[in-house]
C-alpha cells in the first residue's frame, strides 16, 4: 500500500488561489476523498492566522531595572578592559588565551581523597610551571562575620596559605586575590585555602558556596575548587562552586554554576562534566543551583581598587539587606566594603523588602553610613499641607497609571505565580506637578521587585500643578490579586 | 564592510554611557526575539541580561565585518540556543498565560477573544516547542520576525539552503501538530473544509488582521518575492 503525504506545496498555492483553473480543479477532486490533505489545508490557514496574530502580539517589557544593575557592572568591567587595552597595559600573552579553552592541569589522587593536597598528574607528560610566589587574599567586603583561622576578619585583614575562612549565617565576604581574580563566600560556608600562589590557587571547599571570578591564566597557571569528591578546574571564567553535606550521611550536593567561560569537573583523574557558562551541573542531579545570571561578583578586584577607602554600614534595625555598588549584602551583622571615592547610589530593604534609596559620599578617608538614610522618611501627620490636588484629576492621573502598574504585577507573576497582597503607596507630587517621592508606606505583597517597579512608575506620573503652591502627599491604595 | 558605527567605537574605546546607549537602543528587539523564540517563559529577562553581557564581554571582537544588528542578532539566538539546549528555559504553560494586549484600534476588544487568542497562541508556543532548536529559530526568524533567509543564513551560520530546508520542514512539522492540538479545533473548525477552491484565507480574520498574501509573509521581511512563483505565502523560504 503506498502512503500518500500531503502535497504541502500544491495545498499552499491552492490556498493562494494562483493555481490554474485546471490544476483547481485537479486539487478539487483530490481534497474532496483526501481527509489527510484536507486536515493540512486547513492547518495551513489556521498556521497563517496564528502567525498573524503572533506577530501582533505584545508581550510584558522585561524589568530592564533588575538587569541594569548586572549590565552596569558588566560596562563598568569591560569599559575598563578597553581602556586598559588601549593603553597597552595587558600582557598580550593572557590575551591569547580564551576563557573557553580550558583544560585539566591538574588532578587529585582519589584514593586520597579528601586529604591528600593536589599532585602533578604522572599518566601524562609533566607541566613544568613556576606556581610563583606566595600570594595573600586581602578582604575587601565583609557583612557580618567571618573567621580566618578561628580570629575574625575585617575589612583589610589578608589571609594566607593554609588559612581556614568560616562564614557565618547571613554573612558575606570578600576577597581579592590579584588583579581580576577573587572570591565570594556566601554565608555557612568554610574553605581552607590550600595553595595560594601567585599562578595557583586550590581552595577546599568543605560546605556551603563559593563564587570565584579568575582572570585569565597564563599557561601551567591553574584555579582550581576542590569540592569532595570533585575538582573543579577553571581557566578564566565567572563560576560558583557549592557543597551541601546530606544530614543523613550521604553524598554531598556539589553544584557548579558557571556564568562565563568553562569549567572541567573531575572525579578520580576522570573528566566528569565540561560545564559552558550560562549553565549549571550539580551531582546528584537533583541539586539545586543558582541562576547563572545570579552570580555576583567579587568587589575591588581591579589593581586600583585595592587602594580604595572603607565604607562602613552599621547594622540598623528595620533593615534586612542593601545594595550598593551593585552588590546585595544582608544587614545581619555591619558591613564593610571598599569603594570608590565619590558619591554612591544604594538601596536598603526592610524585613518585607520595601525599599528605600539613599546616597552616600565616599571620600578619600572612606565613609561610614548615616543609619537614618537607609530607613523611611518620617511623614508628620500634622505637617501643614497647604497644597491641593482635585480628587477627581488624582483619580484620573492614578487610573492612567494603572496600566504600567498592571504590567508591574503582570510581570511579576510570571516569576511568582501565587503573589498577591496590598500595597499603599505615597506619593508626594511638588509644587510643579511632578512626583518628587514615591514610596510604598505599607506593602504584603512579598516581591521586592514589584515594590520597586511600582514605585518606579508612580515616580513617572504627572500631576497638574497643586494649588496653592505647594507639594501635596497622596497615599494610593492598590490590590494585587489574581483572577 | 560597513563603516563602525561611532556609538560601537565609544563602547569599544571604554566609554561606559555608550555600553548604556547600546543596551537601550537594541534592547527591545532583543527581547523581542527571545520571547518569540522562548515563548512565553519566565527566564526571558535573564536571556535578555545574559546576551547583553556578552555584547559587552564581546564587543570588542565586533570589527564591523558585518551590520552591528546581525552580530547582534546572531549572538541572541546563539544565546536563547544555549537556554533552551539545557532545557532550562523551558516555557511553563500550565501556569503562565500569554500576556497580550491588542493595539488600541484593532477590533480585537473583547475580553473573550483576547482570551480566545491568547489561548490559540499559548497552544502556537507549545507546539514550537515540539520542533528542534535549529527549525524553531528559523521559523520564528522567518515568520514571526519577518527576516530574509540571507540573513537567517549570516544568524544562525547556515548555508541558505538549509535555511529554507528548515523552514520547509518546519513548517510541514507544524502543520501536522496543528492539525492535532485540541486546543485550535476551535479555530481548525472556523478554517474548515473549504474545498472548492476560493482561498479561505478570509475566514478567520474577523479581527481585522491582513488577508492578502503579499500582507503576511513577504511584506514582513526584505526578501524580494519570486515574480509568477505560487509557493511565496511565507516568503521564499519554502523549498521545493
Amino acid at each position: 500500500m503506498n502512503a500518500h503525504s500531503a502535497k504541502t506545496a500544491a495545498l499552499i498555492a491552492y490556498d493562494l488561489g494562483v493555481l490554474s483553473d485546471a490544476g483547481r480543479a485537479r486539487l478539487d477532486r483530490h481534497l474532496a476523498g483526501c481527509a489527510l490533505c484536507t486536515a493540512e489545508l486547513t492547518a495551513i490557514r489556521a498556521y497563517e492566522q496564528l502567525r498573524i496574530e503572533a506577530t501582533e502580539q505584545r508581550w510584558p517589557e522585561p524589568i530592564w531595572d533588575q538587569m541594569e544593575l548586572t549590565l552596569r557592572r558588566e560596562a563598568k568591567a569591560a569599559a575598563t578592559e578597553a581602556r586598559s587595552e588601549r593603553a597597552g597595559a595587558r600582557n598580550a600573552l593572557y590575551g591569547g588565551f580564551a576563557a573557553a579553552a580550558a583544560v585539566i592541569l591538574a588532578m587529585v589522587g582519589g584514593s586520597m581523597w579528601p586529604h591528600a593536597a593536589p599532585t602533578q598528574r604522572t599518566d601524562t607528560a609533566p607541566v613544568a610551571f613556576d606556581e610563583g610566589a606566595p600570594r595573600e587574599g586581602t578582604v575587601t567586603a565583609i557583612a557580618g562575620r567571618a573567621t580566618g583561622d578561628a580570629q575574625a576578619l575585617a575589612l583589610g585583614d589578608t589571609v594566607g596559605e593554609d588559612a581556614r575562612l568560616v562564614t557565618s549565617p547571613a554573612s558575606t565576604t570578600h576577597l581579592r586575590l590579584g588583579d581580576g581574580t577573587g572570591f565570594v563566600l556566601a554565608a555557612d560556608t568554610t574553605v581552607m585555602l590550600e595553595r595560594s600562589r601567585e599562578r595557583a590557587t586550590v581552595i577546599r571547599l568543605e560546605s556551603g558556596r563559593i563564587t570565584s571570578r579568575v582572570a585569565h591564566l597564563d599557561e601551567g597557571a591553574r584555579y582550581e575548587i576542590l569540592a569532595a569528591p570533585y575538582v573543579v578546574h577553571v581557566r578564566g571564567t565567572h563560576f560558583s562552586v557549592s557543597r551541601q553535606i546530606a544530614t543523613d550521611g550521604g553524598a554531598a550536593i556539589v553544584t557548579v554554576t558557571v556564568h562565563e567561560g568553562v569549567v572541567d569537573v573531575t572525579e578520580n583523574d576522570a573528566l566528569v562534566a565540561r560545564v559552558e557558562g550560562p549553565s549549571r551541573w550539580s551531582a546528584p542531579e537533583d541539586g539545586a543551583g543558582l541562576h547563572p545570571s545570579a552570580l555576583v561578583d567579587p568587589i575591588a578586584l581591579a589593581a586600583e581598587a585595592a587602594d580604595w577607602p572603607s565604607v562602613q554600614i552599621p547594622v540598623t534595625s528595620g533593615v534586612a539587606s542593601i545594595e550598593f555598588d551593585g552588590l546585595a549584602l544582608p544587614l545581619a551583622g555591619a558591613i564593610a566594603m571598599r569603594a570608590s571615592v565619590g558619591t554612591h547610589a544604594g538601596v536598603a530593604f526592610d524585613l518585607r523588602g520595601v525599599p528605600t534609596r539613599f546616597r552616600i559620599d565616599v571620600g578619600p578617608e572612606g565613609a561610614s553610613l548615616d543609619p537614618t538614610l537607609m530607613l523611611p522618611p518620617v511623614v508628620a501627620d500634622d505637617e501643614p499641607r497647604r497644597g491641593a490636588l482635585d480628587p477627581a484629576v488624582v483619580r484620573d492621573v492614578v487610573t492612567r497609571g494603572m496600566d504600567g502598574v498592571q504590567r508591574c504585577y503582570q510581570t511579576a507573576l510570571m516569576r511568582r505565580p501565587d503573589l498577591a497582597g496590598h500595597m499603599s503607596l505615597r506619593i508626594t507630587v511638588d509644587p510643579t506637578g511632578h512626583v518628587s517621592r514615591a514610596t510604598l508606606a505599607t506593602s504584603d505583597a512579598p516581591y521586592p521587585w514589584l515594590s520597586t517597579c511600582v514605585e518606579n512608575q508612580a515616580a513617572a506620573w504627572s500631576f497638574p500643578a497643586p494649588s496653592g503652591g505647594a507639594s501635596v502627599s497622596l497615599s494610593v491604595p492598590l490590590d494585587f490579586a489574581t483572577n | 564592510m560597513d563603516a563602525l558605527d561611532p556609538l560601537i567605537r565609544r563602547a569599544q574605546d571604554g566609554d561606559e554611557a555608550a555600553f548604556r546607549e547600546i543596551f537601550l537602543r537594541h534592547r527591545s528587539d532583543v527581547a523581542r526575539v527571545i520571547q518569540r523564540v522562548m515563548g512565553p517563559s519566565p527566564d526571558v529577562d535573564d536571556v535578555v541580561q545574559d546576551v547583553f553581557v556578552h555584547v559587552y564581554r564581546s564587543l570588542k571582537s565586533f570589527r564591523g565585518d558585518s551590520k552591528f544588528s546581525t552580530w547582534l542578532y546572531r549572538l541572541t539566538v546563539n544565546v536563547t540556543r544555549m537556554h533552551l539546549r539545557r532545557g532550562r528555559s523551558r516555557p511553563q504553560f500550565s501556569n503562565v498565560e500569554v500576556p497580550e494586549a491588542p493595539p488600541d484600534d484593532e477590533p480585537l476588544d473583547t475580553p473573550e477573544r483576547r482570551m480566545e487568542c491568547s489561548e490559540r497562541l499559548t497552544a502556537l508556543y507549545r507546539l514550537l516547542e515540539g520542533l528542534s532548536e535549529k527549525k524553531r529559530i528559523v521559523l520564528v526568524m522567518h515568520d514571526l520576525e519577518g527576516r530574509p533567509a540571507k540573513e537567517i543564513s549570516d544568524l544562525v551560520g547556515a548555508p541558505v539552503l538549509t535555511v529554507r530546508t528548515r523552514l520547509f520542514y518546519a513548517r510541514k512539522e507544524l502543520y501536522a501538530a496543528i492539525a492535532k492540538e485540541p486546543k485550535l479545533s476551535a479555530l481548525l473548525a472556523e478554517l474548515g473544509p473549504d474545498v472548492h477552491g476560493q482561498p479561505a484565507i478570509g475566514a478567520a480574520q474577523t479581527n481585522g488582521a491582513p488577508k492578502l498574501a503579499a500582507d503576511r509573509g513577504d511584506a514582513r521581511t526584505s526578501e524580494p518575492s519570486t515574480p509568477g512563483t505560487p509557493i511565496s505565502r511565507h516568503g521564499n523560504g519554502g523549498a521545493r
